[in-house]
């Protein structure tokens, strides 16, 4: 079955965004050592369940887990990479571009509009194509619009999607 | 005063070389003439005479383009004082006269001959000389930590260390060094340079390193002086060279990070281990990254 995989579900995947764990810890001193961090909870929870006073190995650490970090995006990016295909639009769509104009989502978010329209492109060529999205603000509420005006056979949720369709690690 | 043409840096240099090589032999290689004019440059500045020395601090100290001294010079540098394209040697017709104060030309000879009582005839001077202009002149510490590395990394005989043994501890000098409030357009760069030197010291063996480390090096290294000197440099004669420098090096800085960026992307790709800890924290970091992304955007 082929998937149109939105964008915000790729850099989900390689960001591993769903996963997030929110839970930080907060310590006031170190809170003022790392204020210029954009990333400072990040840093203040390595601190807490790393109670090292060694420098080096703060700064080792430290490292490691943006090694790791960065190594596990890469691989994510590779996984896709091996499993996607990339197709440049040649065509326009006028018409179902008028269609989002009346709905109000060319106003609204217009790049919304051009990715719909993309995967219409590619609905075309492949056929039974299946729409995953994250954006349930503008591209999952609009699910019949898009399905009765597009060659997509169908428009599904990330979370719907992630549940039940795939065994992503 | 310096004029132009400038007669007062032809009688410097006319002096220095007379003064190390008397007898014209081709002893004295070109970077070592720069460190020595360097030298005199200073010493006289710190006595009130400034010479218009033109240069700049590059990938190896004070740097000075012979097409520059050709244009400051009342006449051209490298017909009258270069031999074999190597070596500097006094001129063979010397000014009989230049025109110059005597008091002036008393400074300079004194101060030609204590760089000579200093540096002269004795061994390995090339190397003391580079050594005492970085020391007194360098722009940054940086700079000067630097050559230390790169030595290292060209050394090709084995000792009794490891080169990550030798390297780490000059990597963490390095970047308490760098000078990150001058260039802060580079800074990112620099820092992915040092993790990704450290992943090759990490997960290569010796004979891998090696080849690689030199890459990373000469290519950060190149880029990075490029900056330096749009920053450090002397009486350039032409106001246009230090407007293709800038271009030059902004234009230089993307390519130099994506091509670390490479060599970083294989290096975690292939060799690099996980550690298999932290991975809540993983996971918050992932999300401020698609976050900073998104922001960006």
């Amino acid at each position: 079955m082929p998937f149109f995989l939105d964008n915000n579900v790729l850099i989900g995947y390689i960001f591993e965004t769903d996963n997030w764990n929110s839970k930080s810890l907060k310590v006031d001193d170190l809170q003022s050592f790392t204020k210029n961090f954009y990333s400072k909870d990040v840093i203040i929870g390595f601190l807490n369940l790393n109670l090292s006073h060694d420098k080096s190995t703060i700064i080792n650490g430290l490292r490691t887990l943006l090694r790791d970090t960065e190594s596990r995006c890469l691989t994510n990016f590779q996984t896709l990479d091996n499993l996607i295909t990339f197709y440049k639009r040649d065509k326009s769509y006028k018409e179902i571009y008028h269609v989002f104009e009346i709905d109000g989502l060319a106003q609204i978010d217009l790049m919304d509009v051009e990715i719909i329209i993309d995967a219409h492109h590619i609905g075309l060529q492949v056929g039974e194509l299946f729409f995953i999205t994250g954006d349930y603000l503008h591209i999952v509420p609009r699910r019949d619009i898009i399905k009765n005006n597009t060659s997509l056979k169908d428009v599904i949720g990330l979370g719907e999607f992630y549940h039940g369709r795939t065994d992503k690690q | 005063m310096v004029t132009k043409p400038n007669f007062l840096l032809e009688y410097a240099i006319d002096s220095l070389l007379k003064t190390f090589n008397q007898e014209r032999k081709p002893v004295m290689k070109k970077a070592h003439f720069f460190k020595l004019m360097n030298l005199l440059d200073t010493r006289l500045k710190n006595q009130g005479v400034d010479i218009g020395l033109p240069g700049y601090w590059y990938k190896y100290g004070f740097y000075i383009e012979i097409n520059h001294l050709n244009s400051v010079l009342p006449r051209e540098f490298n017909k009258f004082y270069m031999k074999d394209d190597i070596f500097i040697v006094p001129a063979l017709n010397p000014r009989i006269k230049y025109d110059i104060l005597d008091e002036i030309k008393k400074k300079i000879d004194l101060t030609v001959h204590s760089l000579w009582r200093q540096f002269g005839l004795k061994s390995g001077y090339g190397d003391a000389v580079k050594k005492k202009s970085y020391e007194i002149n360098t722009p940054y510490k940086f700079n000067s930590i630097f050559q230390e590395y790169i030595g290292i990394v060209n050394r090709t005989e084995q000792g009794f260390s490891s080169k990550k043994e030798i390297l780490e501890p000059l990597l963490d000098n390095l970047l308490s060094e760098f000078p990150d409030k001058e260039f802060p357009e580079f800074y990112d760069t620099y820092l992915e340079w040092d993790d990704t030197t450290r992943l090759c010291l990490d997960f290569l063996s010796e004979k891998k390193q090696d080849e690689l480390i030199k890459e990373l090096t000469d290519l950060f290294w190149d880029t990075f002086s490029k900056g330096v000197r749009i920053r450090h440099n002397q009486n350039i004669p032409d106001p246009e060279i230090l407007k293709r420098w800038k271009v030059e090096y902004e234009y230089e800085i993307p390519r130099t990070n994506k091509h670390i960026e490479n060599i970083r992307k294989n290096l975690l790709l292939d060799k690099y281990k996980a550690s298999g800890k932290d991975e809540a924290l993983i996971k918050q970091l992932m999300k401020k990254a698609y976050e900073m992304s998104v922001e960006a955007n």
